[in-house]
């Protein structure tokens, strides 16, 4: 029996028939996330245990198949897709609350729960999981933990890695290790691996468990929307809130070109003739919020804002974040395809960097929307093409042009999307030689075999023979 | 032997020399090479509509807040002896503060690192802006591993909006219970103090809550707190430093833990943040065992990342 027929035949007895997935056409459905690479992997499994991950990761590791973990596969970055091809190892069916613990203000939950679903179990507790994803109804939080993942709201609180405390990983060889867990900070002589692991990609480790830190609910939110005629004014008015000393708990910008989409698939109630919008959140004691929600305002007219509504109640602020949580579904009515970008810029830079991005879009021949993370920095340019007319290759290299533009500002090349297949080559605009074979060297010490998640991240280009070594001698066997 | 270096390319060819001569380096006293990176005070940027500012791991703690000040801004590492301690000490030993409460540790407000590694070279991590996922986080290793990988030599940060309007509520001669109620009022109310201290000597006990704002958010603040005891309220009282943490327990669980400590040792003196459970306590109890499977991967990663036995960091981390 070739190996491979050994190892889904060695899965298959040890997880059950309904837990392991060979039919080619079933595996299509597993070969992509939300990004635009896609590679088929020869075997997915449902692991429902953390023991059984293990029993996965020594099969395959002693098959030198290599091994991808998946959550709900929204990833916009290729984390999640087998190029290399290998099991994929889906968490869907890990999706336990193992434990919440208000008093000390965390929970343990097993990595394939729905970020959305926790924030929601834990609503009458009065707190919640801060880290808030576009893709937040369906993304898992094992992916969150793999990507780092941000959102609207990081702006005040912070990524995933500001809320995981502890980690339960199962290591290349099968071993399982516990990390953190404990609300306090490391003590003498213990390392910080959970946040090394965390942002990982799947390529140190798999996680079978997450600790998170629990946020209170916050006793009142004010929600602003700011209406602007030129998107230089929306771009200041972000340069002064930070001035003022104010952190929103979101500050959201929406060009007019996303925004008439927006409306026209939501309803949210933007307005269909700006430029630019505002969509800006601020919490707290509602003192704070009646103080902040002012003098937000008056920052955004001083910048020239059209006008500032504030968000009656509830119901009507739901409805406006209803338009950006919702934008990527109605970027369709634009264009068939979209490509979305992750760069990030120094906030104070938003104004002329954005005019340079739609200069590289004209050059291009596609139009670019803007919505994103104004108040961090963190554009997702998108471009607009249709990959029927073959203009994905243009594209990306106008993607790539645009991530120049962040990088020469002295930016990032992801804010929260990851590296994985997508920015792979890019990796170099912002490191150094040393720096990635330092990046090498940790990912050796975790992965020595080079199994978990092969062929991400770091460019391959630089990858020596040695590390190279399993994934690379299992697809030149098939 | 002492060495100073004043400039990052001098701090990688001491680590080179030492490396080739065959002895170890530290930036402590710890070393057969004790590099001394004082000298490295550069502010290589500052950009406070960016919030973010980047240094040489020599500056000192105070000195780089002297220079936000100008701007109403500051980074919250309220250690003790800011005006000796150095950045790359307080990144080394993962020191932290009453602030702690509300801004985290110094961990989550790191942007980039610059560190000579094991081979003399000099290496980076993160960046220069505030939201960044590209690459391994190795700098989230380096916090707290005492200098046992490599020698930091530069710290990009995130820096915060000074809060205006500083108060305290301190209550004075409280049971165990009592603090342990303030601990859980505190907990599920819904404020968000900058500082919740405990310093309990002797027998006596007080719980120190700092906050922040407007007269009308400070007023809410009393009103809240009054629900709580009857605190002896100062105006514009930044919390004292603390000795370094040397107790961690589950915010929860502390009370109890520190209460049956107390009954074995009558002169039991505690400090630190009741509201996370980080403590420094006199006599320390004992540290928790780190599990052996995470002994392990430090193992692993000391193997991987100085192989030679290079660097023995401050109450060294495992060797090689």
């Amino acid at each position: 029996m070739p190996p491979l027929a050994r190892l889904a035949a060695d899965l298959t007895a040890k997880l059950g028939a309904e837990n392991v997935l060979t039919d080619p056409l079933a595996r299509t459905l597993y070969e992509y996330d939300g990004g635009v690479d896609r590679a088929q992997p020869d075997l997915v499994v449902f692991p429902r245990s953390r023991d059984q991950v293990a029993a996965i990761v020594r099969a395959a590791a002693a098959a030198g198949v290599p091994i991808v973990a998946r959550g709900a596969g929204t990833g916009l970055s290729g984390g999640a897709v087998a190029r290399e091809g290998g099991v994929v190892v889906a968490f869907n069916r890990m999706r336990r609350i193992l434990e919440v613990d208000v008093e000390n203000a965390r929970a343990v939950v097993e990595p394939g729960v729905v970020n959305l679903e926790l924030s929601q179990s834990l609503a009458p507790t009065g707190f919640y999981f801060a880290p808030d994803p576009s893709s937040q109804r369906a993304c898992t939080l094992g992916g969150n933990v793999a990507e780092n993942s941000g959102g609207p709201h990081t702006l005040l609180h912070g990524v995933t890695v500001n809320h995981v405390t502890g980690l339960e990983i199962v290591l290349a060889d099968g071993s399982v290790a516990q990390l953190g867990g404990q609300a306090g900070e490391a003590l003498p002589g213990a390392w910080d691996l959970t946040g090394v692991v965390v942002g990982s990609e799947g390529t140190l480790a798999l996680v079978t468990a997450v600790t998170v830190k629990l946020t209170r609910l916050p006793e009142a939110v004010g929600t602003l929307l700011a209406i602007y005629d030129q998107v230089g004014q929306a771009a200041e008015t972000v340069t002064a809130l930070t001035a003022a000393g104010i952190t929103p708990s979101a500050c959201e910008m929406m060009d007019g070109f996303c925004l008439r989409a927006i409306e026209a698939a939501t309803g949210a109630g933007y307005p269909m003739d700006s430029a630019a919008v505002l969509l800006m959140d601020v919490e707290g004691l509602r003192e704070e919020v009646e103080e902040d929600a002012e003098r937000v305002e008056a920052i955004c007219r001083a910048a020239g804002a059209r006008s500032v509504r504030r968000a009656a109640d509830a119901p009507e602020r739901e409805l406006l974040w209803k338009g950006r949580k919702n934008a990527f579904g109605a970027m369709g009515r634009i264009s068939p395809n979209n490509y979305v970008m992750d760069g990030v810029i120094p906030r104070t830079r938003i104004a002329p960097v954005l005019e340079e991005i739609e200069a590289v879009g004209r050059r291009h021949g596609f139009r670019i929307g803007n919505m994103f993370h104004a108040g961090d920095g963190n554009l997702h340019p998108l471009v607009f093409f249709d990959e029927r007319a073959g203009e994905l290759p243009r594209a990306l290299a106008c993607s790539h042009d645009i991530i120049q533009v962040c990088v020469a500002a002295g930016g990032s090349i992801t804010g929260e999307h990851g590296v994985g297949i997508e920015k792979q080559d890019l990796m170099p605009l912002i490191f150094a030689d040393a720096d990635l074979a330092y990046m090498e060297r940790i990912r050796r010490a975790f992965n020595p075999d080079g199994l978990l998640n092969p062929n991400k991240m770091i460019p391959q280009s630089r990858l020596c023979g040695e590390i190279r070594g399993n994934a690379a001698l299992y697809r030149e066997g098939l | 032997m002492n060495v100073s270096a004043a400039t990052p390319p001098e701090a990688a060819a001491c680590v080179r020399a030492a490396g080739e001569a065959g002895i170890s380096c530290a930036a402590s006293k710890c070393g057969h090479v004790h590099l001394d990176l004082r000298p490295m005070q550069a502010v290589r940027f500052y950009q406070p509509g960016d919030l973010t500012v980047g240094a040489d791991a020599g500056l000192t703690v105070a000195a780089l807040n002297a220079l936000l000040a100008g701007h109403g801004q500051f980074v919250p590492l309220d250690v003790a002896e800011p005006e000796r301690t150095t950045l790359g000490a307080v990144l080394a030993r993962h020191g932290s503060g009453p602030l702690r409460q509300r801004f985290g540790t110094v961990r989550d407000f790191v942007l980039g690192l610059e560190m000579v590694n094991d081979r003399g070279e000099i290496v980076h991590c993160g960046g220069t802006v505030v939201k960044n996922v590209a690459g391994y986080d190795w700098m989230k290793l380096m916090i707290g591993a005492r200098g046992a990988l490599g020698i930091l030599t530069g710290v990009n940060f995130k820096v915060f909006p000074r809060p205006q309007g500083i108060e305290s509520a301190c209550f004075r001669g409280l049971s165990w219970p009592q603090v342990e109620a303030i601990r859980s009022g505190l907990l599920h109310s819904p404020l968000r103090p900058l500082a919740i201290e405990l310093q309990a000597r002797g027998g006596e006990r007080a719980v120190t809550v700092t906050y922040a704002g407007s007269a009308a958010v400070r007023g809410r603040y009393r009103r809240e707190m009054s629900r709580l005891g009857a605190p002896e309220i100062t105006e514009g009282a930044w919390p004292a430093a603390t000795p370094p943490t040397n107790a961690v327990y589950p915010p929860a669980q502390a009370v109890a833990a520190l209460q049956a400590w107390e009954e074995r040792h009558q002169q039991l003196s505690v400090t630190g943040r009741l509201g996370v459970g980080a403590f420094h306590v006199e006599p320390a109890p004992p540290p928790p065992p780190v599990a052996p499977a995470a002994a392990g991967l430090m193992r692993r990663l000391k193997q991987e990342l100085d192989p030679g036995g290079l660097f023995h960091g401050e109450d060294c981390g495992p060797s090689a």
